[in-house]
């Protein structure tokens, strides 16, 4: 229940926030899901976190760069040395290390306060 | 210990979010901020989301009538307004949808303010443009164009920014074109002083070019007869735009200008690319399997991305034209209307002085001019640099132009430059264009003609009633013979421009015998025009043009894209010939042998499949290395250049034994034939290992570059193989060759065709960025859509429709 509730967490956090305000307030409330989704390991909770924002924005990614047959992705790439492909996944791992990191900082702050 | 785990992973969330929300600075280059940039909902991610344009439910006010649009498949808007006025706006912000940021790096490249966006890499080119003043006069011409503007010319400028600040404001960071983000800056609005900075730009590509600082140096160097010798200001194998200028007179004045012996340590300034040039020729329809004109016009200018030129059709109750702009210039450039089509070329003539800075103090706050002491007007001039101090320098002004070149420690090297692109305007210039996209006949060509200023064109015309002509065309100074060659040590009378060649006196051909008319870039008149003038001019091009039209009858436009892509070069016919004679291959082995037999088997032509172009070229080069080690010695001290081909081919041909082929690091006396030999023995050394390789030819030796403006090779097409030559018709050089290529056939309604190497989209991402390079790599052509209306469907209906709404 607590990974469904944390990827739909964070599916809306990952796409609604950037859309409709500086994505900069993805990492608070990164944070404030981290606190409350109750994992026993701050490993756990930042791995989550990571893959689920990773799947987000790498999907987003994937979604834009597709209808357009990866120009823009390959040019983009090409300025990185890496493929269009890679410049996806590369999207993926800035908002997962970025979420992972908030969520983990927001769980190992509530494991502070535990016994 | 739970405490300190948090703190660990705050402070490195911490450092994530400051990593990945600034800006990176890596070296001397500015990342933008990640996070920003890769954001798939605003980032570089959101352009890749190209759609058709579309205005919804947008009104603009400012419209006196809808304004109706035709985009087609090529991404070419046809705007059919019931004004000028209307028209010119559409234009603005349709241009602005596709090239905004190529339009703000070419006003802040002509002013001086590039380094705010890419750092002090872009520092000394801003110091050049701002110490010649070119924002100081555009201001100055700007203020000009204004008094003199009436009619459509008023409204000219301010309605094409209106419309491209009408696209600004559409922009959120989602929305922004991607160099925008890339960058990380942000658009500016578009003022007419940026139109008319893309003007001096222009200008400055296109007779901004000048050696007088080099020449002074090797005239100091050499002495005046061997400087002639060597660089003389007219090649008698020219075949000139205008042969017959005999109706012109002028009274030639008695005294030469004078000429200087001092040397100049400047490092010069930054030149123009040399292979800015173009072709263009009209054929009457006595030559014409038609029985109409034909107009050819080949722009060659940087090959970038995105493209110099912007294709479009503007439609009003009072003209219909199709062509090509600037992006940033209002109006056609290069095009045609329903009954006439114009194409221009540039003229090269050297149009800059220099003269040297007579102090009158010490502190050089006064200088003597004429017999008065006037005080300089001095300007402190902030250069602002991203991640740097500003940079602070003072731009001085006289009378006659900026003082470029300045040393505290050595006054006397002092120097001003007069452009007579600064010089005070005397109507509102670009009134030219507005009045050829009108214009209907040569009459009113020639009326649109005698307004114009700078940079000198040649314009070519044809229309629909048969007539054909050329006009080389501008503010041109009188000059007495020699005059503004060299660095003036003084500023006197005689040494002033004395007037403008006045507009009938200017070389003009029309309906001329041979029935056609045509240019290269190449001297303007044959020597007995009275007016004297210098420059830099095509050699070959010319010459192969006249050739080949005057061979030519029952022409037809393919014939004439045909000729625009031809590969074949007269330095090869002017020199190979005797190269091969004048080797000696009594002891080479095969391969040398199969060189030159190649060589002596080839026709002539820079085909991309052929090798024979790589050995001339190789060959040639080599061969102008070895014999000019006498200027390389002087290059070591200061600035010179080396004589042209076309003199080092002459002087082989005529002068073989002269003392320049004598090699001076080496003993013996070399000769013409030494240099030959020992060229073709380096030649051998630097091909012998690949000249045999199936895939080695002409096409990858020579490759052709498409560059994104940035210079980034993801967003560029850094090896294109085409067949051409720098002194081929197809004038292809590196980044540089035909920018626009369009044939017109005149009929009661002209078709027309054309490409160009990319596209109308400045976006990276759309397919349209570079769709035109394939049919131009292959010297094909589009069919233009000339519409009649906006319910002509001549072409079909694949067209995306828009609507600028008033209300």
């Amino acid at each position: 229940m607590k990974f469904t509730i944390h990827l739909i967490l964070f599916v809306l956090i990952c796409l609604l926030v950037p859309m409709y305000s500086n994505w900069l307030y993805m990492a608070p409330l990164g944070a404030l899901v981290g606190f409350f989704i109750p994992y026993r390991k701050t490993i756990s909770s930042f791995a989550y976190s990571f893959l689920f924002s990773f799947l987000t924005w790498s999907g987003a990614a994937a979604m834009i760069a597709i209808p357009n047959d990866m120009i823009l992705a390959e040019r983009v790439g090409g300025i990185l040395n890496i493929s269009g492909t890679a410049l996806i996944l590369v999207t993926g791992l800035i908002a997962g290390l970025f979420m992972g990191l908030s969520a983990a900082s927001g769980h190992s702050f509530k494991q502070i306060f535990k016994k | 210990m739970k405490s300190i785990k948090f703190l660990i992973l705050s402070a490195l969330s911490l450092g994530f979010v400051y990593l990945l929300s600034n800006p990176l600075q890596v070296k001397d280059t500015q990342l933008p901020a990640l996070g920003n940039f890769f954001n798939p909902f605003e980032g570089f991610w959101s352009n890749a989301k190209t759609k058709p344009i579309s205005l919804d439910a947008a009104t603009f006010p400012v419209l006196q009538e809808d304004v109706q649009v035709k985009i087609d498949v090529r991404g070419v808007p046809h705007i059919f307004a019931q004004n000028m006025s209307d028209a010119i706006f559409a234009q603005g912000y349709l241009t602005a949808q596709d090239r905004l940021w190529q339009m703000e790096i070419t006003h802040r490249s002509a002013s001086g303010r590039l380094s705010e966006i890419f750092g002090k890499r872009a520092l000394k080119s801003d110091i050049q443009n701002r110490k010649i003043g070119n924002e100081h006069y555009a201001k100055k011409r700007g203020q000009k164009w204004d008094e003199y503007a009436v009619g459509d010319e008023k409204i000219f400028l301010s309605q094409y920014a209106k419309g491209v600040n009408a696209y600004i404001e559409t922009l959120d960071d989602s929305s922004l074109p991607f160099e925008y983000k890339l960058f990380n800056h942000k658009p500016e609005a578009f003022q007419s002083l940026h139109a008319t900075l893309i003007v001096t730009k222009m200008a400055q590509r296109l007779c901004g070019r000048e050696e007088d600082l080099e020449k002074t140096n090797l005239l100091a160097a050499l002495g005046a007869e061997a400087f002639d010798y060597l660089y003389p200001d007219y090649n008698k194998a020219q075949s000139p735009i205008v042969a017959d200028t005999n109706q012109v007179s002028y009274p030639k004045g008695s005294a030469s200008a004078e000429q200087t012996v001092s040397f100049y340590d400047h490092e010069p300034f930054e030149k123009p690319n040399p292979s800015n040039g173009s072709n263009n020729w009209a054929v009457s329809g006595d030559k014409t399997r038609s029985g109409k004109p034909i107009l050819a016009n080949d722009p060659h200018l940087g090959m970038t991305l995105p493209s110099v030129w912007y294709e479009i059709q503007i439609h009003t109750p009072t003209m219909n034209v199709y062509g090509v702009t600037l992006p940033g210039i209002p109006g056609v450039i290069i095009g045609f209307n329903e009954n006439i089509a114009w194409g221009v070329t540039n003229v090269s003539h050297d149009v800059t002085d220099f003269y040297k800075v007579d102090w009158a103090d010490k502190a050089k706050t006064k200088y003597n001019y004429l017999g008065e002491v006037k005080a300089i007007e001095e300007i402190q001039d902030t250069i602002n640099i991203l991640g740097e101090e500003p940079y602070i320098h003072s731009l001085k002004y006289t009378e006659l132009g900026p003082i470029v070149y300045s040393e505290a420690e050595h006054p006397e090297q002092d120097l001003i430059m007069r452009w007579l692109v600064n010089e005070d305007p005397t109507n509102f210039e670009l009134s030219t264009f507005i009045d050829l996209c009108k214009a209907k006949n040569y009459k009113e060509y020639r009326a649109a003609l005698s307004k114009y200023s700078n940079p000198a064109q040649n314009f070519v015309f044809a229309d629909n009633s048969g007539d054909i002509a050329i006009t080389v065309t501008g503010k041109f100074p009188v000059k007495e013979e020699g005059q503004g060659k060299f660095i003036y040590e003084e500023i006197t009378e005689n040494n002033l421009w004395k007037g403008y060649i006045p507009f009938d006196s200017l070389p003009h051909a029309y309906n001329p015998s041979n029935g056609f008319v045509g240019s290269a870039n190449q001297h303007s008149t044959s020597p007995n025009y009275p007016y004297y003038y210098n420059g830099r001019f095509d050699h070959y091009r010319g010459r192969i043009l006249h050739q080949k039209l005057s061979k030519m009858d029952d022409i037809s436009a393919e014939d004439m894209m045909a000729l625009q892509n031809d590969s074949e070069s007269l330095i090869a016919k002017d020199i190979l010939p005797t190269l091969t004679a004048m080797v000696d291959e009594g002891d080479f082995n095969a391969l040398k042998k199969s060189m030159l037999q190649m060589l002596r088997d080839w026709d002539m032509k820079f085909d991309k499949t052929s090798k024979a172009p790589i050995l001339f070229y190789s060959w040639w080069t080599n061969i102008h290395k070895l014999t000019w080690d006498e200027i390389d010695v002087l290059a070591k001290d200061r600035a010179v250049y080396k004589p042209g081909d076309w003199r080092t081919i002459e002087m082989i041909k005529e002068d073989s034994s002269s003392k320049y082929f004598d090699i001076l690091e080496s003993e013996a006396k070399e000769k013409a034939s030494d240099i030959i030999n020992l060229a073709f023995e380096k030649t051998y050394q630097e091909l012998e290992g690949r000249i045999n390789e199936e895939a080695y030819d002409w096409g990858k030796y020579w490759s052709a570059q498409v560059l994104h403006l940035s210079k980034l090779p993801a967003l560029s097409h850094p090896n294109i193989e085409v067949s051409g030559f720098k002194y081929a018709l197809n004038a292809i050089r590196g980044s540089h060759g035909p920018s626009w290529r369009m044939i017109v056939e005149l009929d009661d309604y002209p078709k027309a065709y054309g490409v160009y190497p990319g596209g109308q989209s400045g976006n990276p991402a759309s397919k349209l960025y570079d769709s035109n390079l394939d049919a131009w790599t292959k010297g094909d052509y589009y069919e233009l859509q000339f519409m009649k209306s906006p319910e002509d469907d001549r072409f079909g209906s694949d067209y995306n429709t828009l609507t600028f709404k008033k209300i």
